[in-house]
């Protein structure tokens, strides 16, 4: 145990380092199911190199703050901003679950629970939800990401959020994810684990905000969401930090036999603002469909990662991103859809579109087919562009100035997608925040 | 109106107008008729502010301003409008939309009072009807999987609802059956009024039969070289444009 604990690539401060070993080596029966989970995961980390860009997945990111940083854990000062503001007008119903720097925080979080949804974080868990959010991490470690892997060792506690059998949940399930400001560079990890039981339906959304910091702040974060049968789970990931943020997050979603998900995806990137989606279909006749966008700005860069898995036969899958890259913003988009060998009659479809409005803007984009059965229907495609100036011109016959028909424009290039947040204040709060995102286009 | 003098002007290098003059009085309707590459859509692009389009001599006034430096929006606020002859298509922009800016944008700069949504709304469905539209046109994208008549009978309907003073419309019967014609027709011919001018650009003389105008020039490499009533027209339509050329 020790030797691999400090054979492993530091980036951690070495108070961190100590505590992390302490707690892993800790013998405390309750929390030995966690540990194991956590010293598998920071076994793997500490064997991988740190990235460089002759790694596949991190090509286009330079990840230079992780030789350079040393990160602290997040103290209990951290843990206390002034005041977290209301962020999305309108939720005022939902089931909301605030974290501060990764870690859940009762006292900022309100719920009126009613027996349909159980909230538990896991050092509460029952022999039951062990099994649950055991499965999950379990399903969760398939994946070669180092800092996902660091995110699970790191993650002493987590939240596992059980939506009833049978049960629709009429109010959104609202996770915030607050990151504060600190003076240190510093680390915070989340995981939170969602099961949507037999038949029922939910909505969740995904909320991350920042304040700026001057000193590197890096916020791993994986969210694991198991659609069981028959269910239905409309989704959220909107990723509003503020500039300096570091944030490496990861999104998994398992739909089981005729499970419907939709997944919609915003982001308007930070220094590092990184995703990875992966969604399996592992039950016959489910159907997904994401949507993304992201509209980074200034120095801001944006990496999303999608695999989409069609485990089993007769799934629907529909995915179509769509960026607008400003200024020296840089976005990547690597999109893969992987058919096994016995998911016959799949039917998926994937789009990733892109918008350029300067020459400096950098745009990454790689779609990918993996395709193991025969009888199949599979489309991808992607495309860069940049703003018609044929279009411009035309708005500009009608009296509208050039500056507002770029505007126009770029929101008319998003607005299909748009049009799929059913959440009425989520749709007003993402225009809004569209708007001014894109004000200072032209 | 619109006094065009001895306009010069020039695409990536090349001379398109070579010295062309034009007025138009307010309430007349001119006609400019030529064959293909003679500059005819090139003088659309020109007075309305395309950029690329580059004037090289000559002076533009519309109403008594110089419009030759000004942008192609703040053109259009002075009450400029040009019909395209291929209106592009703007996915994601709804008509509505679209027009709402624009007539909020025009009405806003000429001092006119602002319109309320509903009462906006009211407009628009009235001018659809007026172009024989659905009013689920508003709805959707601009010009987005029109067919060639509806986009056409689109500009007029936006023409209607900006009320301009000069219209300037290119080869807007290009594409259009005898139906679709008719409905262009009657829509130009019902914004027509002493304040309002018309500078029709077509290849063929079948619409003016439904607009008739006051004037008809011929423009041929970059010039008129003819002008006349509304019966050159028919003699053009009768013998080509060869025989002027020639002369």
């Amino acid at each position: 145990m020790n030797t691999s604990l400090q054979s492993g690539n530091h980036v951690l401060s070495s108070a961190l380092l100590n505590q992390l070993e302490s707690d892993l080596s800790s013998q405390n029966p309750e929390s030995e199911w966690l540990n194991t989970f956590r010293r598998k995961n920071y076994s793997a980390f500490s064997k991988q190199p740190l990235p460089t860009r002759k790694t596949e997945h991190w090509k286009y990111n330079d990840m230079f703050f992780l030789a350079q940083s040393k990160f602290e854990a997040t103290t209990e000062t951290d843990q206390k901003p002034a005041n977290i503001p209301e962020f999305i007008p309108g939720l005022d119903e939902a089931i909301v679950c605030v974290f501060i720097n990764g870690k859940y925080s009762p006292d900022h979080s309100s719920h009126s629970l009613t027996q349909d949804i159980a909230i538990t974080s896991f050092g509460n868990a029952n022999a039951k939800q062990i099994k649950l959010i055991s499965d999950s991490l379990t399903a969760a470690q398939q994946n070669n990401n180092l800092l996902v892997q660091l995110n699970t060792a790191l993650s002493e506690d987590g939240l596992l959020i059980e939506i009833e059998a049978n049960k629709k949940i009429e109010q959104p399930v609202y996770l915030l994810h607050y990151y504060s400001a600190a003076i240190t560079s510093r680390i915070s990890a989340n995981q939170t684990v969602v099961l949507c039981g037999d038949n029922s339906q939910c909505q969740l959304i995904e909320h991350f905000v920042s304040e700026q910091s001057n000193s590197t702040q890096l916020a791993l974060q994986q969210s694991i969401i198991h659609l069981q049968q028959n269910s239905q789970c409309e989704h959220y990931r909107l990723n509003l930090e503020s500039a300096s943020s570091l944030q490496v997050g990861r999104a998994l979603l398992m739909l089981e036999k005729d499970a419907r998900l939709n997944s919609f995806y915003y982001s308007e990137g930070s220094q590092l603002n990184k995703t990875d989606i992966d969604i399996r279909h592992q039950g016959k006749n489910s159907e997904s469909q994401l949507t993304g966008i992201y509209l980074p700005s200034n120095t801001r860069a944006i990496d999303y990662h999608t695999n989409i898995e069609h485990r089993v036969s007769h799934c629907t899958s529909r995915e179509v991103f769509r960026g607008i890259i400003a200024d020296s913003a840089k976005a990547t988009f690597n999109g893969k859809i992987h058919i096994f060998k016995d998911a016959q009659k799949s039917d998926a479809q994937l789009s990733n579109k892109n918008l350029l409005l300067t020459n400096q803007a950098e745009i990454n984009t790689k779609p990918e087919l993996e395709i193991y059965a025969d009888d199949v229907v599979c489309a991808h495609g992607a495309t860069v562009a940049k703003i018609d100036d044929k279009a411009i011109y035309y708005l500009q016959t009608r009296g509208i100035d050039k500056t507002r028909a770029k505007k126009m424009l770029s929101i008319g290039f998003i607005n299909e997608l748009l049009n799929r947040v059913e959440n009425q204040s989520l749709s007003h709060y993402l225009r809004k925040q569209i708007q001014s995102c894109l004000s200072d286009v032209g | 109106m619109l006094k065009i003098e001895n306009l010069q002007a020039k695409v990536e290098d090349k001379t398109i107008l070579k010295g062309l003059s034009l007025e138009i009085k307010p309430g007349e309707v001119h006609a400019i008729m030529g064959p293909n590459g003679s500059g005819k859509s090139t003088l659309g692009y020109v007075l309305s502010g395309r950029e690329g389009y580059e004037v090289s001599g000559g002076t533009v006034t519309l109403n008594g301003e110089d419009i030759l430096q000004l942008e192609a929006d703040e053109r259009a606020k002075k009450g400029l409008f040009l019909a395209f002859q291929y209106p592009v298509e703007i996915p994601g922009v709804s008509n509505m939309e679209f027009l709402k800016a624009s007539v909020d944008t025009v009405r806003e700069y000429q001092g006119k009072e602002a319109l309320s949504t509903v009462d906006f709304m009211k407009l628009a469905r009235e001018k659809c009807k007026a172009v024989n539209l659905e009013p689920d046109f508003l709805k959707r994208g601009v010009n987005e999987g029109f067919s060639g008549g509806e986009k056409k009978r689109n500009e007029i309907m936006q023409m209607m609802l900006l009320e301009p003073s000069l219209c300037i419309l290119d080869e807007t019967d290009s594409g259009l059956d005898i139906d679709a014609l008719q409905v262009v027709a009657d829509g130009v011919n019902a914004c027509r009024d002493e304040n309002r001018s018309f500078l029709i650009v077509t290849h063929y003389q079948r619409l003016l039969d439904y607009i008739v105008p006051d004037k008809v020039h011929v423009l041929s490499d970059g010039k008129i070289i003819k002008s006349g009533g509304k019966e050159l027209a028919l003699e053009l339509e009768e013998k080509g444009y060869s025989w002027i050329e020639k002369a």
